[in-house]
């Protein structure tokens, strides 16, 4: 005997067959309807599994309508799982069903036991819930200011001067005066290695302490420099910029007015410089650029206008005082009186820096800050 | 059992949203069942109502609407034949709706 049925391929197919099942569905036994029933419920099944499978039912709903449709309870089901509070805690997706708990449920109210074994969302618990919704906010304004930072910095990143030029530069020698024929400015450039370490190290240790360790931006000047801010509530801030920053602050953005649209440049400008520059070009433009108060500018004259002397031959006491410089330099002059004992603690606090950098040992930071803190004539 | 009729549940959770998750948890209970015959079914739902020949009516009243179904047991085959929404009296509002449509003037005759 076969069964001739016409396939299902359209709704009206499927419209047809869901009639002709309903009529069939008394069909006696072993007879040639019920074969043909057999089809075509196979082939309606197959139809809808095509239009897309239902998802799967969750455990809990499953388990509730079960309960209803027998006539039982939270209380029969808090027999069956011997507590009250932990059926309350299931039913409610407080509490997860348990292997235990799913055969108990499944042989008691005869629950195939697959369908409470599908995954199911329980109840976030109150602490859960905030914490999980702190975490999503703080994450959500974490990414925002991310995106907004990043749209900063790329506005800010654009039409910057070139820092790939300053491969080729070199601080001018200059001395110049004003109309009265006095020095306003004085530079004498002096390459990197003309320049002893002991004052390449005082710079470093007041200025920069990871020089040679980041990318233009120190994370550690910038936290050091966050927690100095708050300590002091805002009075005489403290930068946290780099040695690299300041020379894009110095040579690439000379005459800016401080702001934070200033410091954003920096960075960006310093990580520039960063890519295009070696760390002893950098650090060489540096020495040479700064201001050191006066008329010097420049390591070459500082060393000159405060002692008397050329670089190569600067002690580390005087090396350390020209360190402390550049931060404020006419806090710092030694012409006037006012600042002599504000200049030695800076100095004496530079020099306390190298030793705990390791860059001197601390007998020597001693024996230097020993010394008195005299200008030269 | 194999459950077909699929349709018939999805149309009516569609325009009754609060009823979609009972009513798969229904498939869900109706697809896993191994009930050999009547008497199988009806020991296990007792909120269940047998009607002509192998025809059940499953009563949602939480859910507001009622499920008709049609088992053939040696198969293993049960078919969703309806959903229908309960009126607040019990009798289907399809039903009434239906009796209402029948009345000249498509108004229900006055209890006077």
């Amino acid at each position: 005997m076969s069964v001739s049925v016409k396939p299902i391929r359209t709704q009206a197919d499927y419209e047809q067959a869901l009639r002709e099942v309903a009529t069939l569905m008394s069909a006696a036994q072993g007879s040639q309807d019920e074969e043909r029933l057999e089809v075509l419920a196979a082939l309606v099944a197959a139809y809808e599994a095509r239009q897309g499978r239902p998802a799967p039912a969750d455990p809990i709903d499953v388990l509730q309508l079960a309960l209803r449709a027998q006539g039982k309870g939270q209380k029969d089901m808090a027999e069956v799982l011997g507590s009250r509070s932990r059926a309350s805690e299931v039913l409610s997706r407080k509490r997860r069903l348990s292997a235990d708990m799913i055969e108990k449920l499944s042989t008691a109210f005869s629950i195939p036991a697959h369908l409470l074994a599908a995954p199911y969302e329980a109840a976030a618990g109150r602490l859960r819930r905030i914490l999980v919704g702190g975490a999503t906010t703080a994450a959500l304004l974490v990414a925002m200011g991310g995106a907004g930072l990043g749209i900063l910095f790329w506005s800010y990143g654009q039409d910057l001067p070139e820092a790939a030029s300053l491969a080729g530069y070199q601080p001018p020698s200059v001395a110049r005066t004003d109309a009265s024929g006095h020095l306003v400015e004085r530079r004498s450039f002096v390459p990197l290695s003309d320049i002893p370490s002991h004052v390449v190290k005082a710079f470093l240790a007041a200025e920069d302490q990871d020089f040679y360790d980041h990318s233009g931006v120190s994370a550690r000047a910038v936290l050091r420099a966050a927690a100095q801010n708050l300590m002091a509530l805002g009075d005489n801030p403290a930068g946290g910029s780099t040695i690299s920053q300041q020379v894009a602050k110095n040579v690439l953005l000379p005459g800016q007015p401080r702001s934070v649209e200033r410091k954003i440049k920096e960075i960006i400008l310093a990580r520039r410089i960063e890519r295009n520059l070696t760390k002893d070009q950098i650090l060489e433009i540096y020495l040479n650029q700064i201001y050191f108060g006066g008329s010097a500018y420049g390591i070459a004259a500082a060393a000159e206008a405060y002692f008397s002397k050329p670089v190569a031959s600067l002690t580390l006491a005087e090396a350390a005082y020209l360190a402390a410089l550049p931060k404020a330099p006419n806090n710092y002059r030694l012409d006037l009186a006012a600042n002599r004992e504000r200049a030695k603690d800076r100095r004496d606090w530079v020099l306390a820096r190298m030793a705990d950098d390791g860059l001197i040992t601390t007998s020597a930071a001693y024996l230097a800050a020993g010394e008195p803190l005299v200008q030269a004539n | 059992m194999l459950v077909i009729g699929l349709s018939r549940l999805e149309s009516y959770w569609t325009q009754h949203p609060q009823a979609e998750v009972t009513l798969r948890a229904l498939h869900a209970l109706l697809a896993a069942a191994e009930w050999v015959q009547a008497d199988d079914l009806l020991r296990q739902w007792s909120g269940i109502a047998r009607h002509e020949g192998e025809s059940f009516r499953i009563a949602l009243d939480p859910e507001g609407c009622e499920v008709w179904l049609q088992v053939n047991f040696p198969l293993g085959i049960a078919q969703i034949q309806a959903v229908h929404t309960k009126s607040l009296q019990g009798a289907p509002a399809d039903e009434r709706e239906r009796e209402t449509h029948s009345n000249p003037g498509g108004l229900r005759a006055s209890p006077a």
